[in-house]
Order: C-alpha cells, then structure tokens, then sequence
C-alpha cells in the first residue's frame, strides 16, 4: 500500500511538467459534454425560474397584449388618416384644377335590394349638400348624384341606378350621347347616331350640356358597340371604372 | 324573451343587409337576408304577431336605406301574409324542403309585388330585372340562405323528436 502511495506521488511529481498539456486534451474531449450539462442545468433552471416567476410571467404577457392592441389600434388609426389623406391630396389638386369646392362623406350603408342602386353617407344639408349635386371618388370618376338630403344624412343615387341619366362626350370625336343607368346590367349610352365613330376602349366623360354635371368627369369605357341594321341608334355597353358598392367614401362637389 | 328572438333575429340579418350584402353577390345580385329569415320564421315558429312585428322592423330598416320610405315593410308583410293563410296548410313538417320552395316562390312573390307596386305609385320601372336571368338567380340564393339560416332551427327540430 505505502509503495502504491509512495509510486503515485513520484508519478505525479515527475509529470507535473505536462500536467497543462494534459488538462488540455481532458477538456477538449469532455468539452462538447460539458456544454450539454450546462445547456440543460440552464433549461431546468430557466424551468424553475419560470414556475417561480409565472405570476410575473403573466402580468408581462397580459401588459404586451395591451400593448399589442393599442398598436394595432394606432396602425388602425393611422391606416385611415392615410387613406383620407390620399383622398383629400387628389380632391386638393381637382380643386386646383377646376375650383370645386368638396364635402368629405363616409358611406355608411348601401341599398339593401338588387332594384335600387344607391347608398347613404353621413353629410347632410348640415354640411351643405343639396340634391343633385355630383358625387365623385377615385380622382374624377363621377359614381352618383345626391338623390336625397336630410339633415344628417344624404342619398346617393349611383351611375348604374335604372334613373340615372348624364350628358356625355364619347371618345375622341367628342360624340354626343346620354349615358343611362340599367340596374345591374351595365350602363348604356343612348342617341348615338349609327353613323358616329364609337370604338371599344374609348372614355366616356361628362358634357355638362345637361347642366347637372361640370364637364370633365369620368365615367368609363365603351365596353361593346353594336351598329343595329334599321336602327337610328347604336347600342352601345359602358364598362365603369369602379363598383358603387365597395365605396366607402365619397367626395360630394358643392 | 320569446317575442324578442323572432325581431333580433330579423333585426341582425336586415343590418348585414344594408352593410356587408353587397360584398355577397353572385353576378351582381345579393340575396335577400330578411326575406330569406322571414321564411324561415314563417316554417319554424307559430306566432303569427312575431313574425308580422319581425317584418314590419326588418321592412323599415329596408325603407330607411331604399328609395320608396313604407314599400319595403308593405311588401315584406304582405308577402308573409300571402305564404300564412295559403301555403301554411301544404306544411306537414318542418323540413327543409318547404323551406327552400316557400322562399324560391316567395322571393317571386315579393320581387313582383314590390316591382308592381314602385311601379304603380312611384313610376319606377323595375321590371326589366323581373324579367331576367338575375331574377331567377336571386330566387336560388335566397332558397340557399333560408337553408343555411333555417339548419340551426331543424337541427333543433331533429333534436327535439330524439
């Protein structure tokens, strides 16, 4: 036994010199093991902490979802100022353009049966809206005219409503024609001579012959022509450039 | 409680109608949500004054967002009372075929009274889409909406024989 004691403690003594290289190469080899254990005395701790902490946990998790919604809230917000924003610039530059004067409306329901096309907005002869007035969005696109005012409230009588009639140029001869409203069939224009030059594609904008609508305001394309044998009259179809019922606002001209 | 089931339930459906219906169309033609819920009210309940006041409310909510102020709740009630007194009696059960043809039939019914009647007193011509293939289309969704609206009350109906 004590040669035993004695032989280590020499062995020892003598490879003291290469103890450094030694523990090197140890830790080298356990090192891959070693990040493992710490890893998971890390977890189970993380675990543990987390038990202890659950009431602090929740009351975190609670306050960021308040959070959350408050932003989400703000982006809301800040969606719509953008939105009414845009609007607002391309009324701006109309109104450079042509001297309107708007009224900002939001629409708030629609006609509920497929024979009437017409919505309300939340203006009314508060906000100075008067019946026959043009109601425009999208830059210069005309989609109706005040039907009906109340103090509050107005009733918008859309371009595809069965008694919607406007005076309108047609293309780039400017031909002459009355663009009529069909219900959920598309637009037609009417008085068109057979003998006027109509093509497919061309715009459709208002006269103002009628003395209801200022010239200029757009109101689609010619989406078919058809030249009827014995008829005066073409038949000619209207392609609006957008649908009344996904508006969500308009601007009203004064 | 009870009166109030039949009115919130016309009342809700008449909302959507003026607000999400027209992101609900088919070609262009949006189904009738009251009209449709009348029906099936009219197959599953048996007070005939909850279903009146039902339509009188859901008619004026029409009235509100529509051309001619009354026409709606007239021809709502009207209809109703056309399908109480002369088509009830062919009801033996309540299943989900008099539900789809009473509101086929009765979107019919409704469109040309309510077409005549603009016609006559306001002089608005609607009967071009009367006389249409959207017309027919709208019967067809208006039966398919009665049924999804009317499932709930025959899975009860089901239940309740169990």
């Amino acid at each position: 036994m004590m040669i035993a004691i004695c032989g280590f403690l020499f062995f020892s003594i003598g490879s003291r010199k290469s103890s450094a290289a030694n523990q090197g190469f140890v830790s080298q080899i356990f090192s891959p093991v070693r990040a493992y254990f710490l890893k998971a005395a890390d977890s189970i701790a993380d675990i543990f902490s987390g038990l202890l902490n659950s009431k602090n946990l929740k009351e975190e998790n609670e306050k960021l979802i308040f959070q959350n919604r408050t932003l989400k809230s703000i982006l809301n917000n800040y969606l719509e100022m953008k939105a009414e924003n845009t609007a607002l610039k391309e009324a701006l530059k109309i109104k450079e353009q042509k001297n309107f004067e708007f009224i900002l409306a939001n629409v708030i329901s629609r006609s509920p049966l497929n024979f009437s096309q017409s919505f309300t907005i939340n203006q009314g002869a508060d906000a100075g809206i008067k019946t026959g007035q043009p109601a425009i969005w999208a830059g210069q696109v005309l989609v109706g005219e005040v039907r009906d005012v109340s103090k509050n409230t107005s009733e918008i009588r859309a371009t595809s409503d069965s008694e919607f009639r406007a005076a309108v140029f047609v293309g780039e001869d400017r031909t002459e024609a009355v663009l009529k409203g069909y219900g959920l069939e598309p637009a037609q224009l009417d008085l068109v001579p057979s003998q006027a030059r109509v093509i497919v594609g061309d715009r459709i904008i208002t006269s103002g012959l009628d003395k209801k609508f200022p010239r200029g305001l757009y109101l689609g394309e010619v989406k078919d022509v058809k030249v009827l044998e014995g008829k005066v009259f073409q038949k000619i179809l209207v392609e609006p450039p957008l649908r009344w019922d996904e508006l969500e606002e308009v601007l009203i001209i004064k | 409680m009870k009166i109030a089931l039949p009115i919130l339930f016309i009342l809700i459906l008449a909302i959507i109608q003026i607000t999400f219906a027209s992101k609900l169309t088919v070609f262009g033609v949006r189904p009738n949500f009251v009209l449709a819920g009348l029906f099936v009210l009219l197959i599953f309940t048996k007070n005939f004054w909850d279903i009146i006041l039902a339509a009188v409310i859901g008619g004026l909510i029409y009235d509100w967002n529509d051309y001619f102020f009354g026409l709606n709740a007239v021809v709502l009630i009207l209809t109703f009372l056309i399908f109480w007194f002369f088509g009830k009696k062919y009801i033996v059960s309540r299943h989900f075929l008099p539900l789809l043809i009473f509101s086929i039939f009765g979107t019919a019914v409704f469109n040309l009274i309510y077409i005549s009647l603009s016609y006559l007193i306001f002089h608005y011509n609607f009967f071009d889409y009367f006389l249409s293939a959207r017309q027919l289309l709208e019967m067809g969704l208006n039966g398919l909406t009665a049924l999804v609206f009317g499932s709930p009350f025959l899975v009860i109906t089901k239940f309740k024989r169990v």
